[in-house]
């Protein structure tokens, strides 16, 4: 595929998105008119404050909700104009999703909830299992497939739900604080990782965090405010503190 | 809610019995009057009315009455006819009583019309005003060999009309009726009023000394002492399930409880954490279930005494009382509900005193140990068996039974309940992979999340059983019941009854009547057993035995004998030269007389001795002679029955009419049992009619509607344990929102995640099933031992398939139901929802 069509294949796009929520009698606007392009592959972090959208907007692109208003397109596909059948085979095939809180399945092995996402797609769990096991191999957890999630460490188990996310191959890979439960080496560790998968696998890695030393390791960083976009910036050999100053002055120009 | 229904259940059952007793005392009362004493027969024949005249006399004796009974055929002083222009006709059993001002001794109440007032007048029953279409002041004939008698109808009494096997009824004066039936100077019962005060018991000691041989002085409510042993029995199976009730209610509120203080683990721990000590949180689950039960019997008590009104109503005509409130079975309802609440808290309070402070700081709850299902299988089997020990090792009868009630019932019930969780193991193992393949789901998924929740989801299907395990138990004593008394019961299509005794000719005329195809004459002669002397049961037994005449080929050919000791081949030719007598099985207990040993019979002027060729019992018999009312005449105050040919009672006794004529009748659709009782009417008249083919066809109505009752009763409670699992399963469904919110999110369509709800409810249910079967059928086999060691009775071990199948289909739809709210919530909710849950 030519880098051009490669690019649009694992960019995403959003125009005008809106999403608000009900929190009790509350109605919480998460995202007011969100208008923001990436282009893949490559590592790309969303950073903002508390409450200002950033994994409203993740969930969205991941196809686990639905926009209010606006267009969302995800290699090329508007989400918008999928039906729930359609959007599970987006879930299934056209993204990978990795949560602050692993959200592995607790009754099924490591190896099982690698290749769940290719039994849901209808091939066995011997069809799936080499590629599953190769993948937890690369990410240090040969000795790890047969045990469960309770006799995992926090990042032996936020590995094991990298592998899942890349089973299926998706163009987009969605990590929201994908850090969030793991200390400072497991975190290091979890952000090289990621970006070594965006450059090796040419994949759009889209991160959610708050931590500047994750989003020093990525390529370019996209910051929300009050849930709109309050500007992008790339990072280019920023250091963590740099890009601090960098994400404060963003959001203080934004104002 | 289960709590409440089953509470519902308790009071509409308890104050449904209570209602039946009060209506059937009050009918009583009508009926027996409300009497002191009475004076009988021993043997139930009629005696010299010269005695009453000596009784007023008696000291303490307020009224005597005289009473007569027996029957009289009816029809309309106008001749009035039928649609079809046949006479209007009726055989109705008849009283004949003395005219008394005391008001206890008053005539049956009214309808419409007066009591009578002269010697020919009549009051009639509902009965036989509708089959004569008469009404007060109408004229009816009495019908007999020689002058016909008119009497003018007084009233119509306020009797119920209780449907096919229901006999006509009239009262009239004794000396009528003892005129009538050639019987003059008789009577069957003298009843007494006493003074006030008077010790009626004490009283009858007393004077007994004044009452000639043969007759029995007895308080009066000693009649009643049959109605009160079955109003007994009724209680004790009402007790047992209520015992059961309890039981299911502590299931099921066991497993809402765990369930709850399961999802409150965190908080609990926090409380810990906060400074809570172990026994505050012990007091508050039993406190919650405790005021959860009470809450619960609250509304279901009012909605219990709802659903008794409603029945009561429906049956008004029989219950004329209407309604009366079982306070004791109130009472039970709410202290069943709160033991139900306590003892199901129990368990859920000792978990939440177990909890640490540590797990408020857990990301996840501990999976559960291994040992677990385990030692659930170990204890569960261990109290499964203890009913069994019991039921096989226990010997004597009633120690067995009351050992199987308070104990074996209730082991049998828990062990079952703990049996569910290592069996809820091995049926998720089973349908995993299949099911997974299917759904293209990892088969760890089902099994996993099987694993995770044992107790929850086990315990679940232990209070989910409870329903099949009733319906197999109720559904197969019943269907057994009902195939013994099908095998047992085989007699004539058409009876003919004549109190005072069919004579030869009216025999001869019934033989000859057309459509019948063979006839068989018996006889009922009372009679007493000579060598009296005797120890235990024997020294207690009734010295009076009715002796039953009949002709042995035709009775044979017509009914079915159960020999217990004996053979027809070896019976017969000594039965038919007059040296041989059958006994009922009674007098291998009673008098432990079998055959091969010799019975001497009496009457007041001969005596003779027969030789035991056969002990049987006849069913078929024991049903007719019920039906007519021939065994309160004869054998109330006789132990047992003694067969003989009846051309040897009538050369041994003189007694040679027949009381009751066996008919078989040819296979013509004309020869209704309408057409047959005229004929019988005409060559018999005075002689009640009754069809062997509507008593049969009454008693698989009975069956079918004694198996359709217990089969509600269990539906309704597969209801109950559904509706109280309901909520558990839903609770099981929503804390696995986040993991279903990751299925979602990996790519799972809706429908695969709806089936995994669904099949692991299914799992639920299909561990019920197994479960409840296994229950309901060793509660149905100890039942059989019991029913054959209590009450000789044998039953079949019938597999209620059908109702099996009925119920399986029920447990599951009830379960995938019950499931059903929480799945469609889950629905319409985004994964993004879901996964806000934690895994």
């Amino acid at each position: 595929m030519p880098p051009t069509e490669a690019a649009a294949a694992c960019g995403v796009r959003l125009l005008g998105v809106r999403k608000a929520y009900r929190q009790g009698d509350r109605r919480v606007e998460a995202l007011r008119g969100i208008d923001l392009e990436i282009q893949g592959p490559g590592f790309h972090a969303i950073m903002g404050p508390s409450g200002s959208g950033k994994s409203t907007l993740l969930h969205l692109l991941a196809g686990l909700d639905a926009a209010d208003e606006g267009t969302i397109e995800v290699g090329g596909v508007s989400l918008g104009g999928l039906d729930d059948a359609a959007l599970t085979l987006h879930r299934r095939r056209r993204s990978g999703v990795i949560f602050q809180g692993f959200n592995l399945l607790p009754t099924l092995t490591a190896l099982e909830n690698v290749t769940l996402p290719a039994t849901l797609d209808g091939r066995t769990h011997a069809e799936a299992a080499p590629r599953a096991e190769n993948l937890l191999r690369e990410l240090g957890l040969a000795d790890r497939m047969t045990h469960r999630p309770d006799a995992l460490s926090g990042g032996e188990q936020q590995r094991v739900a990298i592998a899942r996310a890349l089973l299926q191959e998706p163009p987009v890979l969605l990590a929201d604080e994908p850090t969030g439960n793991l200390d400072s080496q497991a975190s290091d560790r979890l952000w090289r990782l990621l970006a070594e998968v965006a450059r090796t696998r040419s994949m759009l890695v889209v991160m959610v965090t708050h931590e500047p030393l994750a989003a020093a390791h990525c390529e370019r960083v996209h910051v929300l405010r009050d849930g709109r976009v309050a500007g992008s910036f790339h990072v280019d050999g920023l250091d963590p503190s740099q890009l601090a100053l960098r994400l404060s002055d963003t959001l203080r120009t934004a104002v | 809610m289960a709590v409440a229904l089953a509470s519902a259940l308790v009071t509409a059952v308890s104050s449904g019995m209570r209602t039946g007793q009060a209506n059937l005392e009050a009918r009583l009362e009508r009926l027996l009057g409300s009497v002191d004493a009475r004076l009988v027969q021993q043997t139930g024949a009629p005696f010299d009315d010269a005695i009453l005249r000596e009784m007023t006399l008696w000291p303490g004796v307020r009224t005597v009455q005289g009473r007569l009974s027996g029957s009289l055929t009816l029809i309309r002083a106008d001749a009035g006819t039928d649609g079809e222009g046949r006479i209007r006709r009726t055989t109705a059993q008849a009283r004949g009583v003395d005219a008394s001002d005391d008001p206890r001794l008053k005539g049956p109440p009214l309808r419409e019309g007066r009591p009578r007032g002269s010697r020919m007048e009549i009051v009639l029953d509902p009965l036989s005003a509708t089959s004569l279409a008469v009404g007060v002041g109408d004229r009816v004939r009495v019908t007999r060999l020689g002058e016909p008698v008119d009497l003018t109808v007084s009233g119509i009494s306020d009797r119920p009309m209780l449907g096919a096997l229901q006999r006509a009824f009239v009262e009239v004066d004794r000396s009528l009726l003892a005129e009538l039936s050639d019987r003059p100077g008789l009577l069957t019962q003298a009843s007494i009023v006493l003074e006030p005060g008077t010790d009626i018991a004490g009283w009858c000691q007393d004077q007994a000394s004044r009452v000639p041989e043969g007759l029995l002085l007895e308080p009066a409510e000693m009649a009643t002492s049959g109605m009160d042993r079955q109003v007994g029995a009724a209680r004790l199976g009402f007790l047992l399930a209520c015992s059961i009730a309890v039981l299911a209610g502590a299931f099921i509120v066991g497993v809402g409880m765990t369930t709850s203080v399961s999802e409150l683990g965190r908080e609990l721990a926090l409380l810990r954490c906060l400074g809570a000590s172990r026994g505050q949180l012990f007091a508050g689950p039993l406190l919650a279930g405790a005021t959860l039960s009470l809450s619960a019997a609250m509304a279901g008590v009012p909605l219990g005494l709802a659903g008794a009104a409603a029945v009561a109503w429906w049956f008004r005509q029989s219950l004329p009382l209407g309604l009366v409130p079982s306070g004791e079975g109130i009472a039970l309802a709410l202290g069943a509900s709160l033991a139900s609440g306590v003892l199901g808290s129990a368990l859920p309070a000792w978990q939440a005193a177990a909890t640490q402070p540590l797990a408020a700081l857990r990301s996840r709850s501990r999976p559960p140990a291994r040992r677990g299902p385990w030692i659930c299988l170990l204890v569960g089997a261990a109290l499964a068996a203890v009913e069994a020990i019991i039921v096989t090792r226990v010997q004597d009868p009633q120690r067995k039974f009351w050992m199987h009630a308070l104990l074996g019932l209730a082991c049998a019930h828990t062990g079952w309940f703990l049996l569910c969780v290592p069996l809820l193991r091995v049926v998720a193992s089973a349908v995993a992979t299949p099911t997974s393949r299917m759904l293209r789901l990892p088969p760890g998924l089902l099994r996993g999340s099987v694993a995770r929740a044992p107790y929850r989801l086990g315990l679940t299907a232990g209070a989910l059983m409870m329903g099949l395990s009733v319906l197999v138990t109720t559904w197969s004593h019943g269907e057994g019941m009902l195939g013994e008394i099908r095998s047992r019961i085989r007699f004539g299509d058409a009876f003919a009854m004549k109190v005072s005794g069919l004579s030869t000719a009216e025999q001869a005329a019934l033989r000859n009547l057309p459509g019948v195809r063979q006839a068989a004459a018996v006889g009922y002669l009372p009679l007493r057993v000579g060598g009296e002397a005797g120890l235990g049961i024997q020294a207690v037994a009734p010295p009076g035995v009715i002796c039953v005449g009949f002709e042995p080929d035709a009775f044979l050919a017509m009914n079915r004998l159960e020999w217990i000791q004996g053979t027809p081949e070896s019976a017969l030719p000594l039965l038919r030269d007059g040296r041989g007598a059958l006994v009922a099985e009674q007098f291998l207990t009673a008098r432990g007389l079998q055959v091969g040993d010799r019975i001497e019979l009496l009457a007041p002027r001969s005596r003779a001795s027969f030789e035991i060729v056969g002990v049987v019992r006849s069913a078929g018999l024991d049903i007719a002679t019920q039906v007519f009312g021939i065994r309160s005449v004869y054998m109330e105050h006789a132990m047992s029955c003694v067969f003989l040919d009846l051309a040897t009672v009538g050369r041994h006794f003189g007694a040679r009419e027949a009381v009751l004529m066996q008919m078989e009748l040819a296979p013509d659709p004309l020869l209704t049992d309408d057409a047959m009782a005229d004929r019988v009417a005409t060559a018999a008249p005075g002689a009640i009619f009754a069809s062997g083919r509507a008593i049969r066809a009454a008693i698989d109505d009975v069956g079918r509607l004694v198996l359709g009752v217990s089969g509600a009763v269990a539906f309704a409670a597969l209801l109950v344990a559904s509706l109280g699992v309901g909520s558990v399963i839903s609770a099981q469904v929503q804390g696995r929102r986040g993991e279903l919110g990751v299925l979602r999110a990996m790519g799972a369509a809706r429908a695969p995640v709806v089936s995994l709800i669904l099949a692991e409810a299914g799992v639920v249910a299909i561990t019920a099933v197994i479960a409840g079967t296994g229950l309901g059928w060793e509660l149905a086999w100890a039942g059989r031992v019991l029913f054959a060691d209590l009450a000789g009775l044998r039953l079949a071990a019938i597999f209620p398939i059908w109702a099996w199948l009925a119920g399986c289909g029920v447990h599951t739809l009830l379960a995938w139901a019950a499931a059903w709210p929480t799945v469609r919530g889950l629905l319409r909710q985004s994964p993004r929802e879901l996964l806000s849950q934690p895994t």
